[in-house]
């Protein structure tokens, strides 16, 4: 059985909503985990064992993270600095509508 | 030694979010895991920074009342870092959350306040790269397919006319039609997205918008120290703290570039000379990449001289409120006079506040910004973003959505 990694997460919500995303999204920070997980995850505020780290590890596929951010995106997602987050839904803020059918069906300043 | 003391200008938060399982991650797996995390939420960064419990213990631990000597020097500096405890360090970074604290001390600014306003100012926020479209091209209507995936994931939205559960009475009112310039240009009213940039603004035009929107009418000094102002809006007491700098890029007779609007001398002083692709530039950044904001004429940066409003409202839980309240009455004034030109205006708080405040070489602690509006000669065809109203009648016209009754009281 190998040892544990006795993991210490100092990390904000939208730390955590942003590494997630990089973990998912972005093939070379994936790379940069893999190869030095300790060096890379200590960066974002995520300490662990490193003599139980093997010398490489192996993320999972970045689709089962983007379900995983699917089923939390009610509770990580609000975020204060991005008006569209990370779903793909167009949110409106200030004065952006919203159309629908080429007919603007919401408007933050009419 | 160093010398710390704990900011004034910070609040604690213990959050519990979900998370992945570290140690699954790195096996391969997606586990979910719920992360409970103590934050500090630091004015002096303008942000949520994570503690560890050991950072927590030491901030409770230091007074904010006092110096006090470090007794982990590193574990001081960190914190100090993170805009929790202030520290005497000579260390550029840490001067630099020193004189903010000092600024937010000196100026009078409500811990409240100070936390919604700094923890909510954005810097190169950009609704095309947010919308997952090209920096460089038009910002984009969203998709038929978007709004529909949006209102399917959040629901239709609340009633769009509200009313009392339970009403005791109701009286109906007499439907008065007035008639005039001032209901006429009340009625015609409206944000414009696009504008004529073929056609650039007379002088005499922004003359008129500066003047009888951000120009002094009237002033009153009182006991021989205070001066409070009259505008075509009103402000909390009179004091009219809200600055106007305009960025020009199409006015005849006036370079591109931006200035301030000098109410007292009715001038424009140059705060940055800027080309016409440089301002296009400018201005589309300040209102967050909404490029049909940015084709405007002029732009407006509304900035709230916290210095002044907080003198007389001082360390006081609704003074920001009424500064954004100010901003809001010159918009919708700016909004008239445009009108009566036969301009289109717009406003929007979708601002990079911070972006604006280095261009304008504001420190954003004495004064800052709140909100952009603008105006300028709108185009013949209207943006898609544009929406055209159907006329509304009370009583008299059918809409879809009038089942906006309150729930009653439980």
């Amino acid at each position: 059985m190998p040892p544990p990694y006795n993991v210490q997460v100092t990390i904000t919500r939208g730390q955590a909503r942003a590494l997630i995303n990089r973990l998912a999204r972005e093939p070379g920070f994936r790379q940069q985990v893999e190869a030095d997980p300790y060096g890379v995850l200590a960066a974002n505020g995520i300490v662990v064992n490193r003599g139980a780290l093997p010398a490489r590890v192996s993320l999972p596929e970045p689709d089962a993270i983007l379900e995983f951010l699917r089923v939390a995106e009610e509770r990580v997602l609000p975020e204060t600095a991005s008006p569209l987050g990370l779903v793909a839904l167009v949110i409106v803020v200030g004065a952006m509508p919203l159309l629908e059918r080429g007919q603007p069906v919401l408007d933050g300043a009419g | 030694m160093a010398r710390v003391r704990r900011a004034r200008f910070v609040c604690f938060l213990c959050d519990d979010f979900p998370f992945l399982d570290v140690g699954a991650l790195l096996r391969g797996g997606v586990e979910p895991l719920t992360v409970r995390q103590v934050s500090a939420l630091s004015i002096l960064r303008g942000e949520a920074v994570a503690l560890s419990a050991d950072e927590f213990e030491l901030a409770a631990s230091t007074p904010s009342d006092d110096w006090v000597e470090a007794a982990d020097e590193q574990a001081a500096r960190e914190l100090a870092r993170k805009g929790v405890l202030l520290s005497d360090e000579d260390d550029p970074e840490l001067d630099l959350l020193r004189a903010r604290h000092e600024r937010l001390e000196q100026t009078g600014w409500n811990l409240e306040a100070a936390l919604y306003h700094f923890l909510s100012r954005w810097r190169g926020v950009d609704m095309r790269l947010l919308a997952g479209q090209d920096e460089a091209s038009d910002l984009l209507p969203p998709t038929d397919e978007a709004v529909r995936a949006f209102v399917d994931h959040f629901g239709p939205s609340p009633a769009a006319f509200a009313s009392v559960a339970a009403p005791l009475a109701v009286r109906e009112l007499p439907l008065v039609d007035r008639h005039g310039e001032l209901y006429d240009l009340l009625l015609r009213r409206r944000t414009t997205r696009s504008f004529d940039t073929g056609a650039p603004l007379r002088l005499a035009e922004l003359a008129a918008v500066l003047r009888y929107v951000f120009g002094y009418h009237g002033y009153l000094p009182l006991f021989g120290r205070v001066t409070t102002l009259k505008r075509t809006s009103p402000s909390a007491g009179g004091f009219h703290p809200v600055e106007a700098y305009p960025l020009v890029l199409a006015v005849e007779e006036v370079d591109p570039g931006l200035y301030h609007y000098n109410a007292a001398e009715h001038a424009l002083e140059l705060v940055a000379p800027l080309g016409v692709d440089e301002a296009r530039a400018a201005a589309t950044t300040f209102v967050c990449g909404q490029t049909y904001f940015g084709d405007a004429h002029v732009l407006v940066a509304l900035t709230a001289r916290f210095e002044r409003a907080f003198w007389k409202y001082r360390n006081h839980r609704k003074a920001l409120t009424a500064l954004t309240m100010d901003a809001a009455h010159l918009s919708q004034t700016l909004y008239l006079v445009a009108t009566e030109l036969g301009l289109g205006a717009f406003v929007t708080a979708a601002v990079n506040n911070l972006d604006i405040e280095e261009r304008l070489g504001l420190d954003g602690y004495r004064e800052g910004v709140l909100a952009v509006c603008g105006f300028g000669r709108p185009a013949a065809d209207r943006s898609p973003f544009d929406p055209e109203f159907l006329p509304f009648v009370p009583r008299a016209t059918p809409v879809p959505d009038l089942s906006g009754r309150r729930p009653g009281p439980a």
